[in-house]
């Protein structure tokens, strides 16, 4: 239990998949893990024992992430277009499968203003509770859910879900 | 009466709410009928978003991220034993070259273990092909006692998925977790997955660590390797609270429908 290091790396796989969530992209998922762990073993000796290691882990992540999203500079999907475009030139029947794929909810995911993403990566990605991410992120639960409200609400209007018959009345556009 | 608006509607779906506001929901959705609506929102986007992005637990930690942890722990303490998933992945992915590419690899079947390249992509592939085939492991993970293979046609009938619970245990956290084997055959391509999940606090199974992945295409060059019992149960040891759930726990957990 004391054993911090090999803590950090059974870890790794689920801090892997929630970078992966935040950047939209494996490669930037490797760097940005890389970056956190980095700061994380320097400031190990601050880590309270006890206390959920994944936690500490995921806010390290994501104040990393926010330092290179402001770096770059950059807004915006990060995520190249040319998925959304084959889906947009298929016909009817492969569009409501392609709808559903993984990459598409990546996609739209990438879309969404950071701090929604963020909490979409914790809670509905990890699994981590209302509270255990307004405490993970030190802001209070009543922000963590209306931000996360407005993040699943605009993830679902992007994924176009609702709706009967959905895939007919953009069939036309571009 | 209470408010049915989106943060409400939201927790309900989530299983954030207590068992009083949980009724006091229901009976207002029950004359309700936009606010049944606005709830789809939020079970559909949990359910569009759940595993939506496992293929990230398969790639095995670089070399130069476990040598900076390894460094850093012999920096700090006399060097002790790691433990945890290096030596687990180190071991069990070495063997196939088409790692370096994301890509997948081996997975215990019956008694061996298949390694094999992927001969026919250098994309990555998703583990499940689609959203909705994610509730046929949900299905298998909450009710069936390990040992039970459950065959299930996913939703839409185009995938056939045989989920073989292997053993359940708590972990450090307090969470109820299994580890179980997975293969899913569609279009005539098979996927099998080893993979350790844990419930959530909404009730959903969620994959710590997918150990393996297989994607098989006819005339692709498969190898049989004995397999190593002690490669998955590493990861269990860097995870697990006490020792597993015996069959008579586990079926009391699963009656309980895991509380």
């Amino acid at each position: 239990m004391d054993n911090l290091h090999g803590q950090l790396i059974s870890l790794l796989p689920r801090l892997r998949r929630f970078a992966f969530t935040l950047t939209g992209s494996m490669d930037d998922a490797e760097d940005l893990l890389q970056a956190a762990c980095e700061k994380a073993l320097k400031s190990l000796d601050r880590f309270e024992k006890g206390t959920r290691m994944d936690s500490w882990m995921y806010r390290i992540i994501q104040n990393c992430w926010i330092d290179q999203v402001r770096a770059r500079k950059v807004r915006g999907p990060a995520v190249e277009m040319e998925i959304a475009e084959r889906v947009a030139g298929s016909d009817a029947r492969q569009e409501t499968e392609a709808r559903l794929t993984l990459q598409r909810v990546q996609e739209k995911v990438a879309e969404l203003p950071e701090e929604q993403r963020v909490l979409i990566a914790m809670v509905s990605v990890e699994g981590l509770s209302y509270k255990e991410a307004a405490t993970a992120l030190d802001i209070p639960i009543g922000t963590v859910m209306s931000r996360l409200a407005r993040g699943r609400r605009r993830l679902h209007e992007l994924l176009e879900l609702s709706g009967p018959a959905a895939g007919v009345a953009g069939a036309a556009g571009d | 009466m209470v408010k049915l608006d989106d943060e409400t509607l939201m927790a309900y779906a989530d299983g954030e709410l207590n068992d009083a506001d949980r009724k006091a929901v229901e009976a207002a959705l029950a004359d309700d009928p936009a606010a049944r609506e606005d709830l789809r929102v939020f079970v559909q986007s949990a359910d569009a978003l759940r595993g939506a992005f496992d293929e990230a637990l398969k790639v095995p930690p670089s070399e130069e991220l476990l040598t900076m942890i390894r460094e850093h722990q012999a920096g700090t303490k006399s060097a002790s034993s790691l433990g945890g998933l290096a030596g687990f992945f180190s071991d069990l992915m070495r063997p196939a070259p088409a790692l370096a590419a994301g890509l997948a690899l081996a997975v215990g079947l019956g008694s061996g273990v298949i390694l094999t390249d992927s001969p026919t992509s250098d994309e990555p592939q998703p583990v499940l092909a689609r959203v909705g085939d994610d509730a046929v492991l949900q299905e298998a993970l909450e009710r069936s006692p390990s040992g039970q293979m459950i065959d299930l046609a996913s939703l839409d009938g185009s995938a056939q998925h045989t989920v073989l619970p292997l053993s359940s245990f708590m972990d450090r956290r307090g969470h109820f977790c299994r580890e179980y084997e997975e293969v899913m055959v569609a279009r005539g391509e098979t996927h099998a997955t080893f993979g350790v999940a844990c419930r959530a606090s909404d009730g959903t199974w969620r994959n710590e660590a997918l150990m393996a992945h297989w994607l098989a295409v006819p005339g692709s060059n498969e190898k049989w390797v004995p397999a190593e019992g002690a490669d998955i149960s590493r990861l269990i040891d860097a995870m697990i609270d006490g020792a597993p759930m015996t069959a008579a726990e586990e079926a009391n957990a699963i009656g309980r429908a895991w509380r």
